[in-house]
């Protein structure tokens, strides 16, 4: 099989079997789990068949663009397609131990898939009115999925959410009709074409406030962020890590550096709102975090904080700050994920997720325990970890930016790297008051999580390990193709239309 | 492979053969790789000068990661003392953890530890410098987390300053690269500071070294690390460690990398000389003995950074003379403590005492270095606290001088409040029979105490081979110039002059009706006596002092946290979180007029 038809697979599998969970958990249950598990695997294998091969056009139905509709796999949709591939996975068999303690696995399976179709459709869709389509599509089985528990708490959560999210998406819509009225086309390729030759208008810039405003929605920028604190912490941990490690990033970084990089072309001012909207994010939801007691929520106002981080990075706009914010994406996936399979560990077997009532569980857990550290200790930029490289690469840009900003460089930079300081401080706070110490009475009979939990776990925190010691080799092959996708948009043009 | 690196691989390797192995071999691959380690540590020290070792891995945008090593005097030395800590440790450790629990955690942390420090002491790059010094703040963290219930806040407020430390030194670093564009410590070489820039660069890499190694204002992690740490890792990292690390990065930014104003000078006397007296009269009023021996441990930093501030030879060396002395009564001390600790159940002040007939080897070795500590000659302490002293005359500061010399004095009345209330005094009814403390704890603490008397009695022989050359990096003919042995102080005449002194006072003592004392038993009328009320514990010594008017305010401030950088920034951190958590009021149309105000500022600034 010619690897472009691979591509369409990326949607049609995930979304063929969101449609055949339902049916067929009717002749038995676990079925559910089966396809679940062997669709994910496919995807698996097919990002990492993908990771060699360079640029790839698959034209729907043959119709070329600007006509037909197109999908396109590029480096950069390469990058999260594969970040995407495997933490689903992983997510994915530790569902089928968690949630046991659910009703309706089926339901869960079928919305699972339908959000990974739709992430997976927004990173491969060529033009803007099937990203929004794709959107739409992850964003409505995530506002049922975060419901998944219907107590009070998350229904509430979720109806915020919806509200918040169907704002943000309004204005994605509104945004892609006048991007149709001034340029005449929804391709991305054609309107970067067009929009390269009639130059930056006003209409242009009012679009990508519009856009910003909207993608940011999805990215929970602050002050665009408020449905996320909520949301995250009420559905079932593993969608929590889906929200958190995956589809922030897919409905709202990829499509802000998708736009903003490749199809309207990125300039000063644009690089002056996204480092506002990361030094906001980063900040304030840095302090949020810490004054949390809610395991699940102080990761989520986390969350926000290590959004800023990747916005900030891409805002500075010189290479090291593009590729550390595309690495700490990567980093973040993979720890944010971890993190919220380890409260989910830990509410699997204690039953809470207050930190005040936690405490001791090193003993108890030791696996969870070890992994969660591991996770606290990358997010929060320990060297060997991942995360102390993304982190230093954006410090790095940071004092790089002297050429374009001024002395306002050393002024950002001290603010990541206190915010660096910030998240050492939530995240020794979460490992102080659920890992370490005394356990207290109730707790005495807590026990390890089941296998196939614990083993995604530590698969997990190697890949935190790894991303750290490996991190040239991660950052050759996964990151700098993403890089070079986002250097010059005139590339991107000539690669999907073949000319400019 | 270059001998550099099996310093620092060596003992990785082992943690990690610890964590594979069965339970029972743990001690015995921890001994051999600390042996192998400061086998290889003691050949770079005689022999590495000059040698250096480089590995470049990834270049990016300029910016280098690379593994380069270098070995001079300073850094042979230092690693080779840090090498000999994590030995007297891990056979102290033998006897003191024996019972703990998660002990193959331990011991794979602390060999880890000594891989980290070895990595950070020989690095010749900023980078690797940070990564190292990084990992030794984690497993600090976690190696306090293996202590008593308490210890995880401990553990907490520990990782939170040093954490804080080192995001300053990380910025310190990068910026310093920008500004200078090498990572390669040997090729900064005495650069001036001309700038407001560069003076920042060192300020924060001045933090990054400074909160390590404990001086005020970024102490309080000590005492409170103290409260909840095994006290064998209190002996090893923040007694030992610790200040080899952060005083070997404040002399190479110092005394290599950068030539200091006459304002940072300064700043580096005063805070040694703020150091010095306010740990000590916070020592002085404790009744904890883990606790009272960390303030001694802040105290004990001052004289370091004031003996490099004085910028002159003799003080510098006098300072890193002391940060070596140091470490090892500080060390010798908390092991006796922690022996203590684990035959008594308690370092309670109050509820110990008469503990010397029990454990002798513990009385004599924390006496030793409870007098090296106070100064009191021929001890090492007294050596280097003299060199400092003559470094603050020979600058003309002589309030430094007398902040040292009061220091000084207060250490010694705190230490005979220590002596008393442990191993003098009565035994409080509360201690059943006490075992003494056993070969494994008490080879380390005898072979410090023994250090801490050679080190005082032929002070002049490190002077002259080890520290002079140390010194003579920037001061160049140094040595020749203040000849140790013979124009200023000679250790070795003074020792055998002391020893005459006390013969002839011990001949005087017998001769005397001194001898002619009756003990009896207490007779009140017939009336049954409660003796442990009549105990007189200790820990009364100093009350007074609390009462006194101007101190009065200064110990109350202090429990309320007014000198703890991290309680203040706790509580002023909090009241700026509420204002934001205000603001989330869980309605939705305020988050809808969030994010519409949002996007009206974005419409504004974007289309104009």
């Amino acid at each position: 099989m010619k690897s472009e038809h691979l591509l369409p697979l990326f949607i049609a599998l995930p979304l063929g079997a969101g449609f055949l969970i339902p049916l067929i958990s009717l002749i038995r249950e676990w079925l559910a789990d089966v396809i679940a598990i062997i669709t994910v695997s496919i995807l698996v294998v097919f990002a990492m068949c993908r990771l060699s091969d360079g640029v790839i056009i698959y034209d729907v139905g043959g119709w070329t663009p600007p006509f037909g509709i197109n999908l396109v796999e590029d480096g950069l949709s390469g990058l999260f397609h594969i970040i995407i591939a495997i933490v689903s996975f992983l997510i994915v068999i530790y569902s089928i131990g968690y949630m046991k303690r659910y009703t309706a696995r089926s339901k869960y399976f079928c919305l699972l898939m339908l959000m990974i179709a739709g992430m997976n459709g927004v990173i491969a869709s060529g033009d803007l009115f099937n990203i929004f389509v794709f959107l739409e599509i992850a964003s409505i089985s995530s506002y049922a999925l975060v419901a998944f528990g219907i107590d009070r708490e998350e229904l509430e959560a979720s109806f915020k959410y919806l509200v918040l999210g169907g704002l943000g998406s309004s204005f994605i819509l509104f945004g892609i009709a006048f991007m149709y009225s001034i340029t005449g086309t929804l391709n991305l390729a054609d309107i970067a074409r067009v929009l390269q030759r009639s130059g930056n208008s006003h209409m242009v810039q009012f679009i990508s406030a519009m856009f910003i405003m909207g993608f940011g929605t999805k990215a929970a920028l602050i002050p665009f962020h408020a449905w996320l604190p909520d949301a995250h912490p009420s559905a079932p941990a593993p969608i929590s890590a889906m929200l958190s490690g995956l589809l922030i990033k897919a409905l709202g970084v990829y499509c802000i550096i998708r736009i903003f990089f490749n199809v309207i072309g990125f300039n000063m001012s644009f690089s002056v709102v996204f480092i506002i909207l990361g030094v906001l994010s980063m900040v304030i939801g840095a302090l949020l975090a810490i004054g949390q007691h809610d395991f699940k929520r102080m990761l989520a106002y986390s969350s926000i904080s290590q959004m800023g981080y990747i916005i900030f990075g891409l805002g500075l706009g010189n290479p090291l700050g593009i590729i550390g914010a595309l690495f700490h994406l990567l980093n973040h996936a993979f720890f944010k994920s971890l993190l919220f399979l380890c409260s989910g560990a830990v509410e699997y077997a204690t039953g809470t997720r207050d930190l005040r009532q936690l405490g001791g569980l090193w003993k108890k857990m030791p696996i969870t325990s070890a992994t969660c550290s591991i996770a606290s200790m990358s997010i929060s930029g320990i060297p060997p970890l991942g995360g102390f490289f993304s982190k230093l690469l954006i410090i790095i840009a940071a004092v790089q930016a002297y050429d374009t900003l001024g002395p306002t460089a050393y002024f950002l930079a001290s603010v990541t790297v206190f915010v660096s300081f910030l998240t050492i401080v939530y995240f020794v706070k979460l490992q102080k008051m659920a890992l370490f110490g005394a356990l207290p009475e109730k707790l005495e009979k807590v026990h390890e999580v089941p296998a196939s939990m614990w083993s995604v776990l530590i698969v997990l925190a190697a890949f935190c390990i790894a991303f750290g010691v490996m991190f040239p080799w991660f950052i050759g092959t996964l990151v700098e193709p993403a890089y070079q996708v986002m250097l010059e948009t005139s590339e991107y043009i000539i690669k999907v239309l073949g000319s400019l | 492979m270059n001998i550099l690196f099996y310093p620092i691989i060596i003992p990785l390797v082992a943690g990690a053969v610890i964590l594979v192995v069965p339970k029972a071999l743990k001690e015995l691959i921890a001994l051999v790789g600390t042996i192998a380690a400061a086998y290889y540590a003691w050949l770079i020290f005689i022999g590495g000068k000059g040698m250096h070792a480089s590995y470049i891995w990834f270049v990016m945008d300029q910016f280098p990661f690379a593994a380069e090593l270098r070995a001079d005097t300073l850094s042979g030395f230092v690693l080779f003392a840090a090498a000999v800590f994590a030995l007297l440790i891990v056979i102290y450790s033998i006897g003191f953890m024996k019972d703990g629990e998660r002990l193959k955690e331990y011991y794979v942390y602390l060999l880890l530890t000594i891989g980290a420090a070895a990595a950070a002491i020989l690095a010749d790059n900023l980078v690797l410098l940070l990564i190292s010094w990084e990992v030794t703040t984690m497993l600090l963290f976690l190696m306090i987390t293996i202590g008593e219930k308490t210890a995880k806040d401990s553990a907490g407020k520990t990782f939170v300053m040093i954490g804080f430390s080192d995001c300053s030194l990380l910025l310190g670093i990068i910026l310093l690269w920008w500004m200078l564009g090498t990572l390669r410590i040997s090729d900064i070489d005495s650069v001036p500071i001309t700038s407001g820039a560069l003076t920042a660069v060192y300020v924060l890499l001045l933090i990054g070294a400074l909160v390590k190694a404990g001086a005020m204002p970024g102490h309080s992690w000590i005492p409170k690390a103290a409260e909840g740490a095994p006290t064998s890792v209190m002996a090893f990292l923040p007694a030992s460690l610790d200040k080899l690390l952060g005083i070997y990065l404040l002399a190479r930014i110092s005394l290599n990398m950068f030539i200091l104003t006459s304002h940072l000078k300064l700043l580096l006397l005063i805070i040694g000389g703020v150091t010095i007296i306010l740990a000590v009269m916070f020592a002085l009023v404790q009744h904890d003995l883990k606790k009272l021996l960390a303030y001694h441990a802040v105290s004990q930093v001052g004289y370091m950074v004031m003996g490099i501030g004085t910028g002159v030879p003799i003080g510098v060396i006098g300072g890193l003379f002391h940060m070596l002395n140091n470490a090892i009564y500080k060390c010798c001390l908390f092991l006796g403590a922690g022996a203590v600790e684990k035959r008594t159940g308690t370092t309670d002040l109050e509820n110990l005492g008469g503990l010397a007939k029990m454990m002798p080897v513990t009385f004599i070795a924390s006496l030793v270095s409870a007098l090296a500590i106070s100064g009191v000659p021929p001890l090492n302490g007294f050596v280097s606290k003299w060199l400092i002293y003559q470094g603050t005359i020979e600058i003309g500061q002589p309030i430094f001088l007398l902040a040292a010399m009061f220091g000084s004095a207060l250490t010694l009345a705190s230490f005979i409040k220590v002596i008393h209330s442990v191993f003098l005094g009565e035994k409080s009814e509360k201690l059943e029979e006490i075992k003494p403390e056993g070969a494994a704890m008490a080879i380390p603490m005898v072979i410090l105490a023994v250090l801490c008397i050679l080190l005082g009695v032929f002070a002049q022989y490190p002077l002259m081979h080890v520290f002079g050359p140390i010194v003579g990096l920037r001061f160049n003919g140094v040595p020749g110039a203040i000849d140790l042995s013979r124009a200023m102080w000679s250790p070795t005449l003074a020792t055998i002059l002391i020893i005459i002194a006390l013969v002839i006072g011990w001949i005087i003592y017998i001769l005397s009706t001194a001898t002619k004392v009756r003990t009896t038993t207490i007779f009140v009328g017939g009336e049954k006596f409660d003796t442990e009320s009549l105990r007189y514990p200790g820990t009364g010594f100093y009350e007074t002092i609390r009462d006194m008017i101007p101190l009065k305010t200064l110990y109350e401030d202090a429990e309320k946290g007014v000198y703890d950088l991290y309680v203040l920034g706790g509580k002023y951190g909090l009241k700026i979180i509420e204002v934001f958590r205000s603001m989330h009021n869980g309605v939705v149309s305020t988050y809808i007029a969030f994010a519409m105000i949002g996007l009206g500022f974005l419409v504004i600034y974007l289309v104009r």
